[in-house]
């Protein structure tokens, strides 16, 4: 007997007992359809959650800080905690001393010209832009003002509070944005001022020497030490007597206590060309889920990365970009440019955990789900099991007829197996039609449903039915439903045709 | 050479320590296209001879050779294969598949051999029309009369021209009309098909008829051989 005589001969069973088919075939549906909804819900919700992970440029920054040089020998006296105390907290505590004593005795520093480089030419590294802000003066025609002078931030939040003209384009080097306040300090204000505005030229003065003064030492208005003479006293507070807590305030002090260039101040001018204005941040345009690096909006002044390293690099060195953000081109390769990041002794500031997070309880709701939903498959299972056995004895003679005639018992076997098979294929068949009906109705009510609870567009249909998922159910329900079939499948071979026959 | 040959068969049923012997050391042979009788009392034995020879059943002891198979060394397999390719069975009560239509029916043993399905169809429509039955080819069991249904059941022993041919009561349930059309029937496809016949039966006028060989069995063995004219 060939496997397609066996298998029309199934077919033909289930289609000559319309109703046992129909109710059998209606469990399966059933089933198939909670597992398809919930497939397909999952994958779709996880796909929005994606997309607005992927759309977002906060998700895709992150902070690149210097790290305490790792390998800094800590004196044992910083690190003393009384004896008998619980060791778990003698451990924290012990950490923390050494972390307050790697702070106060590490000089903050710099990110060097070599290493913003090297992090710039990181594989996935879209952009690294060094975080610091330059102040100097800036002129439009006869007005001048101070200014504060930050590299313009290349993301969708920023471009968004373009008020006049065209945003800085990556390259546009000559090319600078002014701060919508700074334009009114130099008299602009009317939409009519700001657009005459647009491509004039200004001038943007740095002062060189202003630039090696500590903000602290800026702003205590002293005079702050020469390289020698912060030497000298180094040398006195090393050689005295002090403890260790008021050696560590000293340091601590002199860490902040830069010393002045002995040059004298210069003043650095570039001529740039007004491309356009923009506004304040407001509070929502910092709305997101993942804004964890807050890109920092306020300045009068905007320029290319490149120009503003540029200027940086006039000086003896850099000397306000104390940390970096960096931007990686795809979220999927965020957690491996971290990595290298780290791997190069910066500390690091990322959404990482939060879409590792994400990704994690998502898999936890499809896991949750996809459990449901083969319980359910499993309790129809168990009904068509429980209908197919009775199948078996009221078919009970016709097995004897077949084998009195000369079927084998593998394809008896076969043959159950198969109208349980096909009953799963076409319960899964009609079931993913079905859910394709019902999704489509759904699909709407829920988008609107998420959208209005976001309270931000929400353009993706909430069920995604990807064909890797439609195979899995069809094998699913079909694996199901064999499984079923075999205890019954088992009678029906094993029976004895005289005694089948007998009735 | 005789097509069938059996030789101290013994069938024996239920426990060991109380076996109920329904055969016992049984002699019997039949030659080729030799037309035999069965006759005998209830319960002398007559249907497990036959379900043994019919490779239904397999003998507790003894010899039977069938169509040059050695039938109790088969394996199960090798025995279904022997009952859908060497012997044809008409049952007392039809034994045809519900819920099919007489032509299926007819092609089962050909589908079981594995024929393909344009040629088996022709063969079963060919057995079906032998039968006068072509017009109810689409018909299923429920629709016919018994005696219809016995013939559709004369065709489905033939249709793969076996060489011996099995009848176990096959108008016991049937008026006497139908039961002569079918008998006759039988009698007339066996001839054609040059198959051997075995025929239970319990009217004498019946076996005298259709035999050329009677044989009687009580208490499960067979009694001497009763020669009749042959036809
Ligand atoms: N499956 C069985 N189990 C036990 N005893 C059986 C079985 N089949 C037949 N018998 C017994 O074997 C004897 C012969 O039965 P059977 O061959 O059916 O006789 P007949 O067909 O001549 O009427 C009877 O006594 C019957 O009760
Ligand atoms: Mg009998």
């Amino acid at each position: 007997m060939s496997f397609r005589d066996i298998a029309a001969m199934a077919w033909h069973n289930l289609w000559s007992r319309k109703l046992r088919t129909f109710l059998n075939v209606l469990g399966v549906v059933m089933a198939c359809v909670v597992l398809t909804m919930m497939l397909a819900g999952t994958r779709g919700v996880e796909e929005s959650i994606h997309r607005l992970i992927e759309g977002s440029d906060d998700v895709r920054r992150f902070g690149i800080y210097r790290s305490y040089k790792p390998n800094t020998e800590v004196p044992e006296e910083a690190l003393r905690v009384e004896e008998g105390t619980d060791p778990e907290r003698r451990k924290r505590l012990q950490e923390h001393l050494r972390d307050v004593w790697l702070r106060t005795h590490s000089q903050r520093t710099q990110l060097t010209e070599v290493e913003l480089k090297a992090l710039a030419e990181l594989p996935h590294m879209e952009e690294l832009r060094p975080d610091g802000r330059l102040s100097g003066t800036l002129v439009a025609g006869n007005a001048k003002t101070n200014a504060s002078i930050r590299i313009a931030p290349l993301n969708r939040a920023a471009r968004a509070r373009l008020v006049v003209g065209d945003y800085l384009e990556k390259g546009d080097d000559e090319g600078v944005l002014l701060g919508e306040y700074a334009a009114f300090r130099l008299g602009y204000t009317s939409d009519e001022d700001l657009r005459r505005l647009i491509g004039t030229e200004v001038s943007v003065s740095i002062s060189l020497r202003n630039a090696r003064i500590s903000p602290l030492i800026a702003m205590l208005g002293i005079q702050p030490l020469t390289e020698a003479s912060l030497a000298r006293f180094r040398n006195a507070v090393d050689a005295s007597k002090l403890q260790a807590v008021e050696r560590a305030f000293l340091d601590a002090v002199m860490a902040k206590a830069i010393t002045t260039s002995t040059n004298q101040p210069k003043t650095l001018t570039v001529t740039m060309t007004v491309r356009g204005i923009v506004r304040e941040a407001k509070e929502e345009d910092s709305i997101s889920i993942f804004n964890l690096i807050r890109d920092p909006s306020g300045a009068d002044i905007f320029m290319t990365n490149a120009r503003a390293t540029e200027l940086e690099m006039q000086q003896e060195g850099f000397t306000s970009f104390y940390a970096a953000i960096g931007m990686v081109d795809d979220v999927r390769h965020l957690g491996t440019l971290v990595d290298e990041v780290a791997a190069l002794g910066f500390r690091t500031r990322s959404s990482r955990a939060t879409v590792d997070k994400v990704d994690t309880e998502l898999g936890k709701v499809r896991l949750a789900l996809g459990g449901l939903s083969l319980l359910i498959l499993c309790v129809s299972a168990l009904g068509i099991s429980n209908t197919m056995v009775v199948s078996v004895l009221e078919r009970v003679r016709e097995f004897g007829v077949l084998k009195a005639l000369g079927a084998q018992d593998g394809s008896v076997l076969v043959l159950m197996l198969l109208e349980g098979a096909f009953t799963g294929l076409v319960g899964a068949l009609v079931g993913i039609a079905t859910s394709l009906g019902v999704s489509h109705f759904t699909s709407a009510l829920a988008q609107q449903y998420i959208s209005d609870r976001l309270r931000h567009d929400f353009d993706a249909s909430v069920f995604r039915f990807a064909p890797a998922d439609l195979l899995l159910v069809i094998t699913i329900a079909v694996g199901v439903c064999t499984v079923a079939a075999i205890l019954p499948a088992w009678r029906a071979a094993r029976l004895d045709p005289i005694a089948a026959m007998r009735g | 050479m005789s097509i069938v040959m059996a030789n101290d068969l013994c069938k024996h049923y239920g426990s060991s320590e109380n076996p109920v012997k329904a055969l016992s050391h049984a002699q019997f042979s039949m030659a080729k296209g030799e037309r035999v009788a069965l006759v005998g009392r209830s319960g002398s034995g007559k249907t497990t001879m036959l379900n043994l020879l019919a490779g239904l059943d397999r003998p507790t002891s003894g010899v039977l050779r069938v169509a040059g198979k050695d039938l109790p060394t088969l394996s199960s397999r090798a025995l279904a294969q022997y009952r859908c390719r060497d012997i044809g069975v008409v049952f007392q009560s039809f034994q045809l598949l519900p819920n099919r239509s007489a032509l299926a029916n007819v092609e089962v043993p050909l589908m079981l051999q594995g024929m393909d399905a344009t040629t088996r169809r022709q063969r079963a429509l060919a057995a079906l029309d032998r039968v006068g039955l072509s017009e109810r080819a689409a018909h299923q069991p429920a629709q016919m009369s018994g005696g219809e249904q016995q013939r559709v059941a004369v065709a489905r022993a033939v249709v793969h021209r076996p060489s011996v041919i099995l009848a176990d009561e096959p108008t016991g349930n049937l008026d006497s009309q139908s039961a002569e059309a079918v008998m006759a029937l039988i009698l007339e496809v066996v001839k054609e098909v040059s198959a051997a016949l075995l025929l239970i039966t319990h009217d004498h006028a019946l076996a005298r008829v259709a035999a050329t060989r009677l044989v009687t069995m009580s208490d499960g063995c067979v009694k001497p051989a009763q020669r009749y004219h042959v036809t």
